[in-house]
Formats: structure tokens, sequence, C-alpha cells
């Protein structure tokens, strides 16, 4: 219903626009001739959008099709202005009667002419002195997602992105030239490592992606974000800002890098109407191998027959456990194949239509989007609606008006988990084959309610957006941007009461956020001489953010039929709003001045004052400077007879941003009135937990880079080199202190750590003496590591303890690399009993750890531990840090081929030297611990790996690579499959086959039988490949700090058809 | 060219005021009582300050602590029928200075355990420290936030206060633990222990400087005695001194004649805020608030405050029909009593502080000091009474004890005999060093169950001589630290300076 309301608006709103437009058409004069023509490059390559303007008076005539081709009126005479990013501008003058007119460009040095948006201000991509780079919305519109983040994978060399979750509409981990940040939190499976995303800027207007909404991890709510809400296909470009010169203009958010995002805009005189739609088949990839039905049962049944202490023994375990002895029960009996209950392949689809045009003066476009996928893991899913648009007024050069009306609505299923995890399936799909499919008479509930939850989550985004610009005097240029942006969720989710204990649970949660953005912004540039450009310009922001979060959850509705609020279970019925309220408010002002020298010489300062609601204190600003400088060496005399040299350009920067972290009860101290009283008055004390620290300082980053920019062959051949030296200091985090300071814990900024790297992308863009032919390619590649600085109190090291079973520490060392594992050294597998070391003091085996037990000496069979410090016991002394869970190498391929209307678009990317953890499989071959099923507690008995597919230690002599899974009366004394050992470290490289696209581009001509004015259809695989030695189904999905738990997402392939149409 | 600098000054100034900096970026967070919004109004200062009294009485009457660390230890006491189990056998443990037993069986582990008493919170000074911290934090508020609501001299009065409370709770942990770390700033490092001299000379210099700004007492007499007033702080500071010179290898006669001069002008310009009450007000005395008492340590059964039952020395030495039990669970050893109270002098308090009971050691001796018993028939409850922190015959004595040492004979007793004279008993006419006994003696009789007794003892290092406790301390065992107290493990956590106390630990 809710969905049908809001579509209903949309159209509505739509509509108003479109006669809106219509209105304006009909005022419009017609022009008085009709010409058509075809533009090239000069390198024979038809330029598609290719602008068309007519020189005086200024006003928009139209802009090329995908063919190169135009068809415009222009008057009889007049000077027709031809101009296209990347190539020289050329005039024309228009002569009476001409009908054809064939216009070739000439190719600047590609790329350096375009303009990019740095720090608010626009500038020439030659004059960057950071770290910019920008990818154009088309490469990545052909693959269907719910999350635009994803489809970058590989593309910006430094930004490693990592598609670790395949929950739809989730993005997975991200980071701009390496982690800034070494904080933990959660334990076991669910340790996380506090995320430092990149800020986004979506037309203009920053949004923080990091905070409030967590991937809807341990969070209420739905968990989408509103970056899941942009459509990819509405996308004009994206740009990636790395270093501290292009994001310090950004303040304390960019200080993990600043993406921004440009929607497409009107530029067509004649309105043009785009269809894009895609259909996809979302299919399972590889799942985790099980053995199934009596397989399953033989092998508990050797294994015990084998392995138990007396024959007699072996025999009662088997009589006393129904699933081995039961043959005839048909409960037990079975060869249930959990996995398939819970994925599925699914068909999905999505649409786009945007409609756009208008000139200079008036330019518009609305974009409708719908985007409906399936989840492999039944019972989620995503699903989208986005109604976009903006306009563009400029009456004359000095006044312009721009507006933007967003409004989006998303759709989220989590099923029984939550948007990253999904602990439900995971522990279903954990179960043995033996017992029945999942039905309401087999008692599996966990799994039913996998399938069963009624899970709704809603999240609505609706955005107003007002830049006015306007310039009072010549050279000086004033503007002011204005937006409003207000998210709700919703969250319903209805457990029946056979799936609960008899109680059936109602959830709803609420939340809703607020934003108001303000800049307001000035300019001023001035050239002397030519030669010497000065720019100069500043900026306030402003924001005023709040939201709160309700929550109610009653238990036991008196029968199905009542999904809402009456209930007899008051006891476990709650309800309220949570105490995550927020109210955030900052102001900056940020100044940049700019000299330029003929293009030869650039230098950038830039400064930026930061204040917010959460500093105060001692500090209530937050400075972040910077300095750049770019030097174009090509101008330079000593280069000026190199012909094949046609670009060359050092730069390098500086900078520092700082990022304030702690909320106001950490700055500030939290008063609490006590239970008590005294002398019958109220008395107040300080929440001891954590200590007020007014001194707290923000989190710095200081960044220094260099870089070259190198262009060869008439820039067919364009190579970036990038090097950095990343601190990150003071780095918050809570330490506990000593009891005579009354407090428990005080946050203090005392770590840091160092990222170091490399990064090089190259482009080849040949210029092909045949028009059929165009290729485009683009190989990135980065190298980084980081490195542990500083800890609290100047220690040396630290161990970050696990409360988990999993006995999975964090450890930090200084100079070692952030994210270390802490594991026992596993060497192989003990062939027989004699290869186990005896301590020749006492005449004793080497033995695991712990109280004295026969059945804890290692024997033929069991894992060889490296005994680290020679006393022939086996406990924590003997642990070894090993591994990082980060990447160290990560990047793409990029490939564009075309020959006459065919073309082949394929990415690929990379990530090399990583270490995983495949803890899955841990648990798996644990669950060996157990055949007969009769100690597995409340759930199920787990699932049996099989073994045929492992080296595992069978009989004396054999040289095994997993030690022995069956002898089961020993398992738990000596724990040879433990979570921490390098038994399990494997190396998670892999190279992947991100997307390849096929399109194919319909002859104008043909096309326009059917008044279509280009037609083009595309098939597209997503997620195609991934060759990798990990011995886990998927080295990409696995969590922040390296490890392959069971209860991840997987990630989906696609096949897509695509097809798009403009009218 | 001018004309266009001034159009850029104008838009630029225009910018910079669109946005008003940092009342802006003030916000109230309506979920959490944060510092930011705290102290705007001197309810708030007032209700902090409350909050350092109420961890003073968290840190002293919710367990054992009186009992066990001023009145029972080393004192001649002995158990009666009603005490005569094994789950009492603190109190002879007590007696023979035998902590590390108590502490092992203070577990809810151990069979006959003394966890009710909660002994081992004796050994966490974290309330003690809450008080300095809190004290330390009011303090530094005070001194740095702007607070347009108080006057000078109501802030000077204010940060008298927050000194004499983290004085008292660094006094207390001096008496308890010996070296103690010392911090009077807002402190989150570790630090080592500061030597005690060290830390008790810094609290008088502190005491010294700011008790003129504490009232003598107050016109709100709810708050007399409860709130801290010169009086008390001028008592804190003779203690302090008496502490240093007793144990100290300073020079005596300087401390004692401080401690005398704060006694004199504790006793001559008081303006009648501080008297003796006649003996036959009792009961009116040991309720509180009166012009006798100078800080107590408030309970109210009307205002739902009670101390814990095991933190009252009126629970040892009061029976039926005062209590439910029919014998009390202590008495004196007669000699003790003798010593104390001869039968054959005349004193009042015998009368209104001991029944006929005295001497007796059945069970059926009763100290009715504390006993104003408000509750109903057949109910096991303490007495309603105040805990007497400092009591204006303690400065007195004090006062006479500092005069004795000084040689002083004729004032000394003088002013002893002021007590002497309120008793209705026979003035001390001794000089010498028996004056000094007989002074330290009236100080065990007039300040009997008011958990001064082990620290006399300690303090003049009487406590190794059996003339004054028939349950003395060995020469060794007081030399290398047996009068202190454990101190919790927990105290080396996070603390690579922390040593505990080696004697005990």
């Amino acid at each position: 219903m809710m969905d049908g309301l809001i579509s209903l608006k949309i159209m509505k709103q739509f509509s108003i626009i479109l006669t809106f437009i219509c209105v304006l058409f009909v005022g419009e004069a017609w022009a008085q001739t009709m010409v058509k023509g075809l533009v090239k490059g000069n390198d024979n390559r038809a330029l598609s959008g290719v602008s068309i303007r007519l020189e005086n008076p200024k006003r928009d005539l139209g802009k090329t099709g995908e063919d190169g081709r135009f068809v415009i009126s222009v008057p009889n005479s007049g000077v027709m202005v031809f101009s296209y990013q990347g190539y020289r501008t050329e005039k024309y003058t228009i002569v009476a009667g001409k009908k054809e007119y064939n216009v070739t460009l000439e190719s600047t040095a590609q790329e350096l002419e375009e303009t990019v948006v740095v720090g608010y201000q626009q500038r020439k991509r030659e004059t960057l002195t950071g770290s910019v780079v920008t990818i154009s919305g088309k490469e990545i519109q052909d693959i269907p997602s719910g999350n635009f983040v994803d489809l970058l994978q590989g593309k910006v060399a430094g930004l490693n992105i990592q598609n670790n979750t395949g929950s739809p509409g989730m993005r997975g981990t991200m980071a701009v030239r390496g982690m800034s940040s070494f904080k933990v939190s959660g334990s076991g499976d669910n340790t996380f490592v506090t995320p430092t995303s990149p800020l986004f800027v979506i037309d203009g207007v920053p949004i923080d992606d990091n905070s409030g909404y967590e991937y809807g991890f341990e969070t209420a709510g739905p968990g989408v974000s509103p970056i899941s809400m942009i459509p990819p296909e509405d996308i004009e470009d994206i740009t990636v800002m790395k270093d501290a010169q292009a994001t310090a203009m950004y303040g304390s958010r960019g200080a993990y890098g600043v993406i921004q995002v440009r929607t497409k805009r009107g530029n067509s005189k004649v309105p043009i109407v785009n269809y894009q739609g895609q259909f996809f088949l979302s299919a399972v990839p590889q799942l985790r191998r099980v053995i199934g039905g009596k397989g399953e049962s033989m092998v508990r049944l050797e294994q015990i027959l084998m392995n138990d202490t007396t024959l007699a023994a072996a025999l009662r375990r088997i009589n006393d456990s129904p699933i081995l002895a039961d043959s005839l029960n048909p409960y037990y009996n079975n060869s249930t194949d959990w996995q398939s209950y819970f994925y599925r392949n699914t068909m999905n689809q999505t649409h786009n239509i945007g409609i756009s045009g208008g000139e200079r003066t008036f330019n518009y476009k609305a974009n409708m989007n719908y985007y409906d996928e399936n989840g492999i893991i039944a019972n989620t899913g995503f699903k989208r609606y986005s109604m976009t648009s903006n306009m563009q007024y400029e009456p004359s050069d000095r006044f312009r008006m721009m507006t933007n009306i967003n409004v989006n609505v998303a759709q989220n299923k989590m099923g029984s988990g939550n948007a990253l995890m999904q602990t439900g399936v995971g522990k279903s799909v954990n179960t043995t084959s033996l017992y029945p499919s999942p039905s309401l008479f087999s008692g599996s509930m966990g799994a039913l309610s996998a399938l069963g939850v009624d899970d709704q989550n809603k999240t609505g985004n609706y955005l107003g957006q007002l830049e006015l610009q306007y310039v009072p005097i010549k050279d000086v240029r004033a503007s002011v941007t204005l937006n409003y942006n207000y998210t709700t969720s919703t969250k319903d989710r209805y457990t029946p009461e056979v799936l609960l204990g008899n109680s059936s649970e109602v959830y709803s949660y609420y939340s809703n956020k607020s934003k108001v953005y303000n800049r307001n912004q000035l300019s001023y540039v001035k050239a002397i001489k030519e030669k010497h450009l000065f720019s100069v310009y500043g900026f306030t922001e402003m924001e005023i953010s709040a939201s709160s979060e309700d929550l109610s959850k009653i238990r036991g509705t008196a029968n199905d039929q009542f999904q809402t609020g009456i209930s007899y279970n008051t006891r476990n019925t709650l309800g309220g709003l949570l105490n995550s309220l927020n109210n955030f408010r900052s102001v900056a002002y940020a100044g940049s001045f700019s000299y330029n020298y003929d293009s030869k010489y650039i230098l950038d300062l830039t400064y930026r004052v930061d204040g917010s609601s959460l500093t105060g204190g001692a500090t209530p600003w937050t400075k972040n400077p910077s300095a750049g400088l770019r030097w174009n060496f090509k101008k330079e005399k000593f280069m000026e007879n190199v012909d094949w040299w046609d670009t060359g350009f050092l730069r390098g920067s500086v900078g520092r941003t700082i990022s304030p972290a702690g909320t106001l009860s950490d700055i500030y101290g939290w008063y609490k009135i006590d239970d008590g009283r005294y002398n019958n008055r109220p008395t107040t004390s300080l929440d001891l937990d954590i200590a007020p620290n007014t001194g707290l300082v923000p989190q710095s980053t200081t960044q220094w880079s260099a870089a070259a920019e190198l262009g060869f062959f008439n820039s067919s051949l364009y190579i970036t080199y990038e090097t950095y030296y990343k601190q990150s200091d003071k780095i918050l985090d809570k330490k506990p202190i000593a009891n005579h300071n009354a407090f428990s814990n005080v946050l203090t900024n005392e770590k840091a750590m160092v990222n170091k790297g490399h990064e090089l992308s190259i482009q080849y863009r040949p210029k092909l003496a045949s028009a059929d032919w165009e290729l485009n390619a683009n190989a990135t590649f980065a190298i980084n590591r980081d490195y542990v600085t500083s800890l609290p109190d100047g220690a040396r090291q630290l161990v970050q303890a696990d409360g988990s079973g999993y006995d999975l520490p964090q450890f930090f060392r200084l100079g070692r690399n952030a994210f270390t594992f802490v594991l026992y050294d596993y060497k192989g597998v003990y062939k027989a009993d004699d290869q186990v070391p005896v301590n020749p003091l006492t005449g004793l085996r080497y033995r695991a750890g712990g109280e004295m037990n026969e059945g804890k000496f290692f024997r033929a069979g069991d894992p060889i531990f490296t005994d680290l410090n020679g006393d022939y016991v086996l406990d924590e002394n003997d642990l070894v840090y090993v591994g990082n869970s980060q990447p160290a190498i990560t990047g793409g391929l990029y490939l564009y081929t075309r020959y006459k209307n065919w073309s082949l678009r394929t990415q690929l990317s990379y990530t090399i030297d990583r270490d995983i953890l495949n803890t899955a499989l841990t648990d798996r071959f644990r669950n060996y611990s157990d055949p007969s099923g009769q100690n597995y507690g409340s759930g199920a008995p787990g699932a049996y790996v099989p073994l045929d597919a492992y080296n595992v230690w069978r009989q004396l002599g054999d040289n095994a690579d997993y030690p022995n899974v069956s002898d089961f009366t020993r398992l738990s004394l000596y724990n040879p499959y433990r979570y921490n050992s390098t038994m399990f470290m494997e190396d998670g490289s892999y190279v992947k086959i991100n997307s390849v696209t096929v399109g194919y581009n319909f002859d104008r001509r043909w096309a326009r039988r059917f008044g279509v004015s280009s037609a083009r259809i595309n098939l597209t695989a997503n997620n195609v490949y991934t060759f990798s030695n990990y011995s886990g189904p998927d080295p990409e999905l696995v969590t922040g700090v390296g490890r392959d738990g069971s209860n991840g997402y997987p990630s989906r392939r696609t096949y897509s058809l695509g097809v798009s149409v403009q009218f | 060219m001018r004309k266009k600098f001034l159009y850029l000054f104008i838009l630029g100034a225009s910018l910079g005021l669109g946005s008003c900096g940092k009342d802006f970026l003030n916000i109230t967070q309506i979920d959490k009582l944060t510092g930011n919004n705290y102290w705007t109004r001197q309810a708030d200062v007032d209700q902090y300050m409350g909050g350092i009294y109420s961890t003073f009485r968290e840190a002293t009457m919710t367990n054992i602590f009186f009992p066990a660390s001023g009145d029972l230890r080393c004192a001649p006491t002995n158990r009666t029928s009603a005490t005569s189990g094994a789950g009492r056998d603190y109190i002879s443990l007590l007696r023979q200075n035998d902590l590390n037993a108590i502490m092992s069986r203070s577990s809810e582990d151990v069979s006959n355990n003394f966890a009710y008493f909660r002994f081992p919170r004796i050994t966490q000074w974290n309330n003690f420290y809450k008080m300095v911290q809190n004290a330390n934090i009011v303090i530094y508020q005070l001194e740095n936030k702007d607070m347009p609501f108080l006057s000078e001299d109501m802030k000077k009065t204010y940060k008298a206060e927050a000194i004499f409370l983290r004085s008292l709770a660094y006094f207390f942990m001096v008496r308890l633990y010996g070296d103690v770390p010392y911090y009077t700033d807002v402190n989150t490092n570790p630090l080592p222990r500061t030597n005690m001299f060290t830390v008790l000379k810094n609290l008088s210099a502190d005491l010294d400087a700011t008790y003129k700004d504490l009232p003598w007492t107050y016109d709100d007499p709810s708050v007399v005695a409860v709130k801290a007033m010169r009086g008390a702080a001028m008592t804190l500071n003779m203690h302090i001194n008496m502490w240093i010179a007793g144990l100290g290898t300073d020079d005596k006669t300087v401390l004692y004649q401080k401690v005398a001069d704060l006694g004199k002008e504790l006793m001559e310009e008081n303006g009648g805020a501080y008297a003796l009450l006649d003996l036959s007000k009792t009961k009116e005395i040991f309720k509180g608030r009166t012009k006798e008492g100078l800080f107590e340590i408030v309970q109210n059964f009307n205002y739902g405050e009670s101390f814990h039952l095991s933190a009252s020395y009126s629970d040892y030495v009061l029976h039926a029909p005062n209590k439910v039990t029919t014998k009390s669970y202590i008495y004196y050893d007669p000699k003790f009593m003798e010593k104390m109270y001869p039968s054959t002098e005349d004193d009042q308090r015998k009368v209104y502080w001991f029944d006929k009971d005295i001497y007796a050691t059945n069970g059926d001796f009763q100290c009715l000091k504390f006993s104003n018993v408000f509750m109903e028939e057949g109910e096991d409850n303490n007495p309603d009474d105040n805990q007497m922190v400092f009591r204006y015959p303690d400065p007195i004595l004090l006062r006479a004890e500092a005069l004795a040492e000084l040689g002083k004979d004729e004032e000394a007793r003088t002013v002893v005999n002021v007590i002497r004279t309120r008793a209705k008993a026979a003035p001390i006419r001794e000089s010498g060093d028996d004056l000094k006994d007989a002074i330290w003696w009236e100080r065990v009789r007039e300040l009997l169950g008011e958990a001064n007794f082990f620290y006399d003892l300690v303090r003049t290092k009487k406590v190794i001589n059996s003339e004054y406790t028939s349950a003395p301390m060995s020469v060794s065992a007081f030399n290398s630290g047996g009068w202190t107290w454990p101190i919790d493990k927990s105290a080396r956590t996070n603390n690579p300076y922390m040593q505990l106390n080696n004697y005990w630990n």
C-alpha cells in the first residue's frame, strides 16, 4: 500500500514536470534551417555528445548522437561552436544553403582539458595539484547493481573495494590508500573494524556514509545507506580524490578520501528520452561442500567404530544415537541439501527512464528508476524506486539557479539476519544432512524462520536542493547552496508463533534523520598579463542534523492473525525511543588560494577550519591546511623538441586533515542523578565509565604525496604514477586506567599508524587508422603497506583479548602491520608416534596445555604445532604473530574494444598478498567431534565436510595436510582444529573477472524507422569468475579482519540483458 | 578597484556572519546530561557536592568500615554467647590484627564466611578516590568555568568545601594504607604511591589556605554538622598534624604548636557555633546536627536513608530492648573498663552512656551512646543515629594532648577539664607523662565507639604497649606496616608503578 502511494506521488510529480516542460517548448521560437553532419575526432573516431552552440546570441543548438551525427536547426547566418571535453573547440560559420557539415575536432592532451570539481570549485584537470581520478558513468551502467560503489572495484588505483557482502543493496568495505584506523569492536566471528569509508559528495552536498548507517550491522534498522539510493544509470561521472590536497577542502570528514558523484543534466535542445532496461539472472555462486545422506551416515558410523575407546562403547554410542541407529525412522534418514533451501537463482529487473533537455538558459532532467533484485538467499531482496530531477536556469552570464528534487524509496528484506550477516542461514546450512528438510513438523525452526519471517524494511529519502550563483562584479562569483535531506526508515518484522517457541513477535522500528546543509561561496579570479592567473575562493559551510529512532517489540499476540499491538506477554514486550537520539551541528570556514603561471607552475594553498558540536572544550576548532605544487615540465625549453612525449607533469602535495571523534559525553562527561539521596537532597555524580577529557584532540592524518603524469605518442599512452606517505596520528581509543583514578577508562589519542604505498595507472588509447575500430585500456596497480607506529602509554605491543571461544585476539606491535593474526604455528601432521618430541627431563611426550591427561599427549595423526618456548607443553606461550588480513596489492584492468557497432567491455580486478582465516572450514571440521550427534546441545548436529577434498590423516604413515579428524574422543582434549592455528590461514589472493559486456549499437538510420534516435542492446555477465588458490568458496567474502565466517552473504553472479533506447 | 574590494569585503563579511560559531555549536543533548550543559546554576554545584558526601557514606557506611578499622581492631574486646559462632570469628581476628585471615574468609564460597560484612571493601580505595576525583572536578569547574550565578565568595566557599572533602578522603586513606597515590588535578595517569607525610603536609597546607572560607556553622539546621564547617576542617587539620607528629620525624614542637593554636581558635573564636551539651541530651547529641557535632554522616529512616547493618558500632554493644538479641555481641576486658571508668569515681558518662552492667562479662554489657531506636519491637535494626566523624570533644582533647606534649601542663589541664566538667567528673590534676596518659585515656573514655580507638593507639604508638590494649601489636609488625590494611590487588591493574603493602600482600 505504501509503495502504491509513493509511486503515485512520483507519477504526480513527474506529470507536473512534464507539463511544465511542454509549456516551455510552446513558447520557444523554432529556428530557420535544418542542417546535419558528422563530428569526428582527429583520430577518426565519431564523437557522441559534442555540444553545439550558437556563438551570438549565445544559445544551445544541440548535441551529437551516439554515432557522432547531428541534425539541428540553425539560423541562416552565425557561427556554430563545437565543443567537447578533451578536444579543442572548433568554430564553423554557417553558410546559407549548406546543409551538411563534417567537423573534425583536434584532440588535446587527453583528460587535461576536462574540468573537474575539487573542493566545490571547478578546475581544469590540467591545473590540479592533488590526486583526482574520474570515472565516467558509462563504464558502469551496463551492470545491474543495487549499489554503484561495488562497480568501482579495480578502477581506481589506491581505492581498495572488497565486495564482502552479497546482500542486495549493501556495499562492501572500501578504503582509500589503506586503513586509517585500527580500532576493532566486537569479538569472535563478529569482530569488525571501525569503518573508514570515504566521504561521498553527491551533486555538491556531502553525505557521510560512515556514521549512522553502519550497514545495518547490529543496528536495529534496515541499514540502507543513501548511497544505495542513487541509480547508477543517472550518474554522469564519479570522481575519486585521494590525497590531502584534493580532500582538504572537505574538512574533517574528507580524511578518508572523497568520492564525488555528479548526476546527469539536460543538455540538448531537443528533449531526449532515454530508456534503459535490464533483465538479469542472479545465480548462486559456488557454495560450501558437504556430504549428504548415506555418505554422511557411513562416515559417522565408521568414525565411531574406528575411534571409540572400545567396541562395546562404540556400539553403545551408535545405539544411543537415533540418527545413526534408527535406520527405519524417516526423520533421521534424509539427505537434505540445506543450502538448496536457502540459495536460489532469481530473475530480476531494473528500468530507468531519463528525460532531459534544454539549453544553457534553461535545462532540466528527470530520471525515474526502478530496481528489483531478489537475493540469492531466500527471503531477502532489495527494491528501489527513485525519482530524481534537476533543473537549471541561467538567463544571463551573471545569474544561475539550479534545483534538485529527489525522492527515493528503497525496500529491503533481510530474512532472519541483518544486512551483513545471515546468522540464521549460516547456522541452518551447517546442519547435518540426515535431518529432514525444513517444515513445521520437523522442528527445524531456525531454518524455517530464515525462510518464513516476514521482514519488511522501507527507507525513504527525500531531498531538495537549491543552488544560486551570481556574479555581482566581474571576476567575482558568489554562490549559495541549500540542501535539505530527510530519511525515514521503518522495519516491520513478524515472526509467527510456531517459529518462536509458541510466542509470536511483532517488531517494529522507525527512525528519521534530517539534515540541513548550507554553503556560501565566493570566488575571485584575476589574470594579469595573460600569464599570471590568481584565483581565490572561500566558503562557509553549515550543517544541522538530527536523528531519532524508536522501536517496539510486542511478544505474544493472540494469534497469527493479530500482527499488531495486542499482547498477553507484557513481560517480554517493550518499546520506546532508543538512546541513540542525535543532534549535530557543524560550521566550517574554508579558503583557497591558487596561483598559476602560464600553466607551467601551479601553486595551491588551502586552509579549512571546522567546528562541530562534538568538539569543544579545549579544542573547539580543527584546522586542515594543505599545499600542492604542479610543474608542467613539458613546457620547459629542454623538452621542446621531444615529439613523442606530449605531456609531462610532476606534482606533489602535503596536507593535514583532522577528524574529530568522540561524543559530547566523552568530552564533558555524563552527569547522572544518583539513585539515592543524601540528607534528603538529590545528588549528582559523573558516570565513571569514561573520564571526561576536554583535552580530547581530533584524529589527524598527514599525507605527503608525489606524482608524475606522463603522456606519450599523441597521448595514446598516459601513465600516472603516485606515491604517498600517510600518517594517521592521534587515533582515538578507549584506554582502561588505574583504579585510583576513580574512572575506569579514558579516551586517549595515543595510537598512530602509517600507510605507505605506490600507485600506477596506465591508460592506453591508440589512435587507430580505421574508424571501425576503437580500443581503450586502463590498468591500475596499487601497493599499500600499513604499520603501527604508536600505542598507548608508549607500549611496544598490545594484545586486545577476544572474549569469545574463537580465541582470536587483536595484536598490535610497533612496526608491524595493524591486522596480524595470533595463531599456533602449524607444521603438518605426526606420521607416527615416535615423531612426537619427548622432554628429556621428564621423559614425557609433547602435549597440549592445561591439566595433565593421557589424551593430551600428541600421537600419530595429531597436528605438529611448534613448541616455541621448548617446554614440551602447547600453551599460549607458543602463539606466533603472523599474516596480514589487509591486502597489499590491489588493482584492475579495464578493456574496451569496439568494432563497428559491436563493443566489448571487460573489467578485471585483483587483490594480492592477503591472508584469510578460513573459519567456516574450521567450523565444519570441528563438527567431526560429535559423530553420534548427541552433544550438540540445542539446535542440530553439524554438517560434515567431505574429507576426500582434503588431504586428511587417516592411518599410520600418512603424509597428510590436515590432522586426524576422526579421533573424536580426544578431539576436545588437544583441540587439533583450533580456530587460532595457521592450518586455516590461507592466501587470499585472487584475480576476478568482474564483468564482461557485449554491446551492439543499432544502425541509426535503421532505428529511425521506428522513431528511435538510437538503440543499443548489451549482454553482461557480472562477477564472472574468481581465480584463486583459496580453498573456500570466495576469497573476497571475508570480514574486515580477514575471517571467512560461516554467516556471510555470498556474492551473486549475474547475467543480464540490457536494452537502451533513446527517443 | 577600491570599490571592488569594498564589495568583496562586504560579501566576505556577510558570509562570515551568516553563521555564528560557538553558541551555534553548543547543543543540548536530550537523552544525556552532558558536562557542557551542567554547571549552569548553583543547584548543579550543590548537587554535585552532595554526590561527594554521598560517596563518603558509600565508602564507609555500606560495610563494617568504622567498627573494623576504628573500634574493634587491636581492641580489648571479647565475644559473647551471641557471637560465639564461627561466622563471628572476625571479632577475634580483628583483635589479633589477623587481617589476611579475615580476607581469606570474606568470599561467599568459604564456609562460615564474613561476606556480609564486606571487609574487602576496606582494602579497595575506589570510593575514596571517587571523592578525590569528584572534588578535583568541582575545583576545576569552579576555576575554569564561567559561573556568573556564583559570587567570588561563594566560589571560595565551595572550593574550600571541596578541598575539605578531598583532604578527608586522603586522610582516611593515609590512615588505612599509609602511602597513597596523590593528585589534586583531574588525573587519568597511573601514579606511584606518595609518601604519606608528604601527602599529609600537602593536605594541611591546603586546609590552612582555605578553612577560613568555610562558615563556622549554618542557619539551616538540617545541614549543621552535615555539610563542611570551619570546625570540621580545623579538626581534620589537627588530626593530620597529630598524625605527622606521632609517626613522623619532623620537628614535633611546630606541629603540636599548630594543633594547639588551631584548637584554641576553634574553641575561642567559634562565636557560639559549637558547644558541649549536657549529657542528659545524649540522644540528641548522637542523633546529630547539634552544636556538639562537627562532621557527621547522615542517616535517617524518614528519608529512607539507612546505613548497612554491618556499618554501625552500636550493633555490637546493644541488646534487648534496644535490639532483638538478648545479649550484646561484645564486651570489653574488665581491666580495660575499670581503667576507663573506675567504679569508684563519679562520671555522668557512666550514667548516660552505660547501664548497671558496665563491667559485665556475660553479654549484658551495653553502650548506650547510640540508642535512638525508632524501629518497631522485634525488628533487628540499628539506631538511627548519624555516624560521628568529628565531634567537638575530639579537637578539645587533641588540643589538650598537643599542649601536654609541648609541656604546657597547666593549659592542657584546663582544656581537658572542659570535658571532665561537662561529665561532672573530678578534674585531672596530673602533670608530665601522667597528664599525657590521662588525656589519652580521656579520649578513649569520651570517644569510645566513634572509630578513634585504633587510630589513637597507632598515632601515639601505644598499640605496641599492653598498658593501653590487651591486644597489642608486636613491634616488628608495627614497624613493617602492620597497622595498615592490605591494598586490593586491583590497584595494580593498569598501573605499573603500584606497589602494595608488603606486610600484608
